[in-house]
């Protein structure tokens, strides 16, 4: 699979019209294939962006990143399009949409947050779909997949790009209805961006034990952008 | 508190929503049933005594919308049929339900038209479907049998999750009812399977 970069970046970033293609993208350098987009996003312990000429020397042909106050534009090979791209971890999830063909758009999917029972609720979703006949899958804590044949995970909510990854996978394979647990801090930090959901279900909201403090720092920017949403 | 709710509230006010399952059990779900102004339907559930501070918790999520609906003779009608918010008031009043967690099943379904809010009123967008389920009266916490026989917690919900909807077995009488819903405290188990069912029937109802 391959797509040509301009229309993949149309409205977020100038590419010139030399008929670039990418084969794949990525967030992780150590996973840069020839031919890969690689976004360097401004992670909690350093930039993505110092990653960059690692991912250029494994063959990727075009890099974005976020612009920060400590991102330095690295020197790429002329070959490699680069470009900053303001809000670039909010748009990540658009662009993986597009490049995996709209994947949330032929399923139902279900996102199910809350502080607690958010894995309960999604499997036991994931079954009931399956025990009412339809082709059903399960994304969270306990892995993704058919409820019966679950693939190990990294995160409750996987990044932006593996989330509309794992959706063409289901709908490749035949899936239609998608029960997914939605964390807070995916939310927070764009993880399910470009995913069209059909349900939100919401358990419960408690004060959680840890780094309640904390959290609230972090989502105190949310609460501003959930009000001008409403 | 509220910030972290905040970010919770992000999925539920995503724009392209087909349905919303709340649990109005809990102070946000009310809080953000209330104030919702979207298209999507609601499916508010709540899980619990079927005492009166359950019904007064439901009714508090879905009274704006109950009290909009007031104003018209056939949607008077309607709510009336499906067990309005008065008729459902005046069974507390009479003591139908019993007094705290001493009800003996899952006392009711209602399932009148209403809106989630003042917006979705104004276009008819909006409606509210308040479910309420959850047999409780030991307060025991007693594993469900069909946790202690280890069987998959779906098998639990099974009977639940027919066509065309889970809910049409909440007034079946308590002796007829699958083994692993006995009238006692509501589990964990319960609680999802309850908030999983509704999104299944949810998804079921709208689909595309």
């Amino acid at each position: 699979m391959s797509t040509a970069l301009s229309w993949l970046l149309d409205g977020i970033a100038e590419v010139p019209a030399n008929g670039a293609r990418v084969v794949e993208m990525t967030l992780d350098s150590r996973e840069v294939r020839s031919g890969g987009l690689f976004l360097a996003l401004a992670g909690g312990r350093a930039h993505g962006l110092k990653f960059a000429a690692d991912a250029a020397a494994r063959g990727a042909s075009a890099v974005l990143w976020e612009p920060a106050a400590d991102a330095v534009p690295p020197a790429l090979p002329g070959h490699v399009f680069a470009a900053p791209v303001p809000g670039l971890r909010f748009l990540t999830g658009r662009i993986a949409d597009r490049f995996f063909g709209w994947p949330s758009s032929n399923l139902r999917i279900t996102g199910i947050t809350g502080t607690n029972g958010k894995t309960t609720c999604a499997y036991l979703l994931a079954q009931c779909l399956e025990r009412l006949g339809a082709a059903a899958a399960y994304i969270g804590t306990i892995g993704f997949g058919r409820p019966a044949q679950l693939t190990q995970p990294t995160h409750t909510t996987p990044d932006a790009i593996n989330v509309h990854r794992i959706l063409a996978q289901f709908r490749s394979s035949g899936v239609k209805d998608v029960a997914m647990e939605v964390s807070s801090h995916a939310l927070d930090q764009g993880r399910i961006g470009g995913v069209r959901f059909h349900t939100a279900a919401f358990t419960n909201l408690t004060p959680r034990s840890s780094g309640l403090s904390r959290q609230h720092g972090e989502l105190r920017r949310s609460q501003g952008e959930v009000a001008a949403a409403a | 508190m509220a910030n972290y709710g905040a970010a919770k509230a992000k999925l539920l006010l995503l724009p392209d929503l087909k349905h919303i399952v709340l649990n109005v059990g809990d102070a946000f779900g009310r809080q953000f049933a209330q104030g919702y102004a979207g298209h999507a339907p609601l499916t508010a559930v709540w899980v619990g005594a079927a005492n009166r501070a359950g019904w007064q918790s439901a009714r508090c999520a879905s009274q704006r919308s109950v009290r909009g609906r007031w104003a018209s003779p056939s949607s008077s009608t309607q709510l009336r049929q499906a067990g309005s918010r008065d008729a459902l008031d005046g069974a507390v009043q009479r003591g139908k339900f019993g007094d705290r967690d001493r009800v003996p099943a899952v006392a009711g379904h209602h399932a009148g038209p209403g809106c989630a809010g003042p917006s979705a009123m104004r276009r008819g967008a909006g409606r509210m479907e308040v479910v309420n389920v959850g047999a409780v009266h030991t307060g025991a916490g007693t594993p469900a049998p069909c946790i202690r026989a280890r069987r998959t917690p779906a098998r639990c919900i099974r009977a639940r999750v027919r066509n065309p909807s889970p809910w049409s077995t909440m007034r079946t009488p308590l002796t007829r009812w699958p083994r692993c819903w006995p009238p006692r405290a509501s589990t964990v188990w319960e609680r999802c399977g309850a908030y999983s069912a509704a999104a299944a029937t949810a998804i079921r109802a709208n689909g595309r």
